[in-house]
């Protein structure tokens, strides 16, 4: 064998390359494969029409100091300011005021993100629990429906705030637990040259601080060796040793298609086969040739998420569809304008829309994903769009659909399923992903799990890998790693 | 001049009967005040799921005239064909029955059952003892403390989807949540399906059994205990308000104006109708006022109650039998849907009450009886008793042929509030009110929706202790 890394690290999307820049940083030879051949995961931004930039996967905020350790600002990231987000109806707009509601769940989330860094036990909110010392931030919310949460909000504003939280999402706002997608944010901010820009501005900062970012590189296999993961092969056969490997793939993938099912003791298996993943989100990808135009819209109308005729009757109508595997009558639909906020991403005088469309099942009921669903689904989005935006489709001069199995093939995301696994309670704070030991620790020592369905990673962006670097270099440095 | 009491019970169900006849037992002079004008139970409610064994011992009601016509009713699920898989305390027979659904579920309900079992009794000491539960927890071994810690967040339907695999047999054994209240879908669910298997019937654990005569037999046997015992029984008395003089509580008023001095008051109104209804204001605090404001429930359960005028072909086999009428886990939830919605649900889930041979044969006389639980149904104006009673007997018609009903008597439904937060508490929590001397005693001082008078039990101790500090002084 060649030579041996201190880490290698599979997938170089946010987590990874978040990761592979703190590793490097600390002294460690690191390697992130990617099976792309750019770096940056569901951070990209693709030219889908000549002129037309757009970034389809909206990606949740980055902490603050992470943001700055990384570097991020010097490596060319740069967030526009976007007004906070409105709801559209063909004859009225509300837009979001700043309520005590989204304040606390901001605090609860990033106070639960600190949570999710400290590798000790983790104690539970409830008296049955083991170890009660603190509670996850959070977890207070955890039987909590939104609606209930939302009660005494505003005639308008309960719906904008339902569907800021479960844009993209399929949830049933009424039913108990619902109001734990408030701390999971959806899309934050616009990034100059969309989110590709941020993507690689962590690409360039992971390679200044000395890792190796290998790309068209696919890992088909985690091989052990006593026990404990020793190293990686390639598609094309190559082995790679490492000390320590860290997987930014969600759970399902990682243990089910990167391992031998017989390396595995089978009530890992069992458990991992009964984390619930499941795509809902559709992504819309529309140039338009000309400024769409609203009725009586403020200003800076386009730079604002907007949320289509948002109701909670149709969300719960909407779910229900998809969990029987039908595309629903009305579907939750979320519109960024990102060229008014970066006018480099269209054309002159034209614009960029990014459709975000919640409840679309991955698997439909009656087969597969034909053409003519494809169509359907469309033209249900467009002409719900129609409604608020008069006139817009005919100034459509491209459309491009992105489907939970595309999103499944493009981004390797078990079900299309961008979330990494359900935010329900059992699958959120110390649950996720639901090893005996919390944190980033798996069942197999020297294999850490970043990645969607770390319990990080519904918090904020690249905190995942952050939290995954630091367990490993401590294992390291504590001499457990060999 | 106005009556006084040691201590008024307000509300004259299982729970404030129980109530009123252990504290007149224990020599404290007790009255009860019931707003209607006769005493009886939840209407229709057909079976006892978690009837406390130490109150039916203490207040003698086998000797006041409670008797069961089944003890320990086995849980049937139609198959289709006409079948029936019935699981029961007989462990082969359970086996036998189970293999021809699935194979592998044989040893899953096994293992389920032996492992739950252990749990529950375990959790006895918070659930019936009223033990802290950090208490009741530190003594577990840690393998069922992580099983427990997980059970409190998962829902029941995924809890039985990964240990099960037949959808007949999860969709059954997850109408135990269905029965204290919890949606399957709901997260903390699972954790129901274990206080359900800690209760006991007629020493038998996880026993459903039913009283001759319904819950209104078990009504009748409390009265019976409660006069024996020396407790004034005041139907027809409306509580308009709690008093309070010199900074205590001093009794109620009543609707018509007449006063109830009593420095003890045990409620078994819900917490809210309590503390908001009853009690001043100013007494509660701002912030135990604004605890309260918790949207209502929106959905609940309903009773039907069918009269046969000859016995149906149940294929031999129905007899002695509840037979949970629910085809998969899904059914529930777009069950639950819907009636969160506002809408009657196409396929609600059904329990039917099926009394053994003698109980049948003795209502012949008359006319056959048959109680079907229906969950869930929405509350409000969204109820509509026709469309249920003609969805419910088409329901049955399909299972059990022959079906042919003279009479259908819908009752009216119970909301249902259930709370994890209830289970994960101890007694003195649910039990105890901002206001000293007030105490809650009904089926919201129950760790989950169900009749068992066990709280009635432990307000009435309490009730009884805070009497005698009181007389010392």
């Amino acid at each position: 064998m060649a030579e041996r890394y201190d880490a290698a690290i599979i997938g170089a999307g946010a987590d990874g390359l978040a990761a592979a820049a703190l590793l490097a940083r600390a002294g460690l030879r690191v390697m992130v494969l990617e099976r792309h051949g750019e770096p940056g995961g569901r951070l990209v931004t693709r030219q889908f029409h000549p002129g037309y930039f757009a970034s389809p996967f909206a990606a949740a905020p980055i902490p603050d100091p992470l943001f700055w350790a990384l570097d991020l600002a010097r490596h060319g990231a740069l967030l526009a300011p976007t007004a906070p987000a409105a709801a559209l109806w063909p004859d009225r707009i509300v837009t979001s005021a700043p309520t005590p509601l989204l304040a606390e769940a901001e605090r609860r989330r990033a106070a639960a993100l600190a949570h999710a860094r400290l590798p000790a036990p983790v104690p539970r909110w409830n008296p049955f629990a083991r170890r009660v010392r603190a509670a996850w931030p959070a977890e207070s919310w955890t039987h909590r429906a939104l609606v209930e949460v939302l009660d005494g909000q505003e005639e308008g504003q309960a719906e904008l705030l339902a569907a800021c939280a479960l844009e993209g999402r399929a949830a049933d706002p009424l039913a108990a637990g619902s109001a734990l997608h408030l701390l999971a944010p959806g899309g934050a901010g616009v990034w100059r040259g969309g989110l590709g820009g941020l993507g690689a501005a962590l690409a360039a900062s992971a390679r200044a601080a000395g890792a190796e970012l290998a790309c068209g590189l696919e890992v088909s296999e985690i091989k052990c060796q006593s026990g404990r993961a020793a190293s990686l092969t390639l598609a094309d056969g190559t082995q790679i040793a490492a000390r320590a490997i860290i997987s930014t793939l969600d759970l399902k993938r990682t243990f089910l298609s990167l391992f031998a099912w017989s390396e595995l003791p089978p009530p890992v298996v069992k458990q991992i086969g009964n984390f619930r993943i499941a795509g809902a989100g559709a992504y819309l990808l529309v140039a338009l040739g000309a400024q769409p135009q609203a009725k009586n819209a403020p200003a800076d109308l386009l730079r604002r998420p907007l949320q289509v005729m948002p109701d909670l009757r149709r969300m719960v109508e909407a779910h229900a569809a998809w969990r029987g595997g039908v595309l629903a009558e009305h579907l939750p639909l979320t519109l960024r304008f990102e060229s008014s906020v970066d006018p480099g991403l269209a054309p002159i005088g034209a614009a960029v829309m990014t459709v975000t469309i919640g409840c679309v099942p991955h698997t439909l009921f009656d087969g597969v994903w034909t053409h003519e669903k494809r169509d359907l689904l469309t033209a249900r989005a467009l002409a719900a769009i129609e409604q608020v935006f008069p006139g817009l489709a005919a100034s459509i001069v491209a459309v491009e659909l992105i489907a939970p199995p595309d999103i499944e093939a493009l981004l390797g995301a078990t079900a299309g399923d961008l979330q990494g696994g359900e935010i329900a309670p059992d699958q959120m704070f110390a649950f996720r992903p639901g090893f005996a030991r919390p944190g980033p620790y798996t069942p197999v020592e020297g294999l850490y799990l970043a990645g969607p369905s770390s319990a990080a990673a519904p918090l904020a962006t690249c905190a995942a890998g952050a939290i995954a670097a630091e367990a490993l270099i401590a294992d390291l440095r504590a001499g457990r790693l060999k | 001049m106005s009556e006084r009491y040691d201590a008024a019970v307000i509300g004259g169900g299982v729970s404030g009967l129980a109530a009123v006849s252990l504290l007149a037992k224990a020599g404290l002079r007790a009255v009860l005040l019931e707003q209607a004008t006769t005493l009886s139970g939840p209407a229709g409610e057909p079976a006892l799921r978690a009837l406390d064994p130490r109150l039916v011992k203490e207040l003698g009601l086998a000797r006041h005239g409670l008797k069961f016509s089944s003890r320990d009713l086995a849980l049937a699920v139609p198959r289709s064909g006409g079948q029936l898989t019935v699981l029961s305390r007989d462990r082969h027979a359970t086996a036998r029955s189970l293999a021809a659904l699935s194979p592998v579920d044989v040893a899953a309900f096994a293992a389920f059952q032996r492992e739950f079992a252990t749990l529950a009794r375990a959790l006895r000491r918070t659930w019936w003892e009223g033990a802290p539960a950090a208490e009741t927890a530190a003594r577990l071994k840690p393998a069922q403390h992580d099983l427990l810690d997980r059970l409190t967040v998962t829902s029941a339907a995924c809890f039985l989807a990964a240990r099960f695999e037949s959808d007949a047999l999860k969709a059954a054994l997850a109408f135990a949540a269905a029965a204290c209240g919890f949606s399957p879908s709901e997260p903390g669910s699972a954790l129901a399906l274990l206080w359900s298997a800690a209760q006991e019937m007629c020493g038998l654990q996880g026993a459903v059994a039913v009283p001759r005569g319904g819950v209104g037999g078990l009504v009748a046997a409390l009265s019976q205990a409660a006069e024996a015992a020396g407790a004034t029984l005041r139907p027809g008395a409306t509580v308009s308000r709690l008093t309070v003089a010199d900074d205590r509580l001093a009794g109620v008023e009543l609707a018509a104006g007449e006063q109830i001095a009593a420095p003890l008051i045990l409620s078994t109104l819900s917490r809210r109708r309590t503390l908001e209804g009853l009690a001043p204001t100013a007494r509660i605090g701002l912030g135990a006022a604004q605890a309260l404001r918790r949207p209502s429930p929106r959905t609940g359960c309903a009773t039907l109650v069918f009269g046969l005028n000859r016995l149906p072909d149940f294929g031999g086999g129905l007899a002695n039998k509840r037979v949970v009428i629910a085809e998969r886990l899904e059914t529930y939830e777009i069950a639950y849907t819907a009636a969160r919605l506002g809408q009657m649900p196409r396929e609600p889930v059904l329990e039917l009450i099926l009394p053994p041979p003698q109980a049948a044969a003795e209502q012949l006389s008359s006319r056959l009886l048959l109680s079907v639980s229906v969950w869930p149904v929405p509350l409000g104006d969204a109820f509509d008793r026709d469309a249920l009673a003609r969805t419910v007997g088409a329901m049955i018609e399909r299972h059990i042929p022959g079906f042919a009903a003279a009479s259908c008597d819908v009752l009216p439904p119970l909301a249902a509030a259930p709370s994890v937060a209830r289970l994960l508490s101890g007694a003195a929590e649910r039990i105890e009110t901002p206001i000293p001397g007030l105490l809650l005693c009904g089926d919201a001082a129950e760790p989950a929706d169900a009749i068992s008078g066990r709280a009635a039990r432990q307000a009435a101790r309490l009730a009884v202790l805070l009497h005698r500090k009181g007389g010392a002084r």
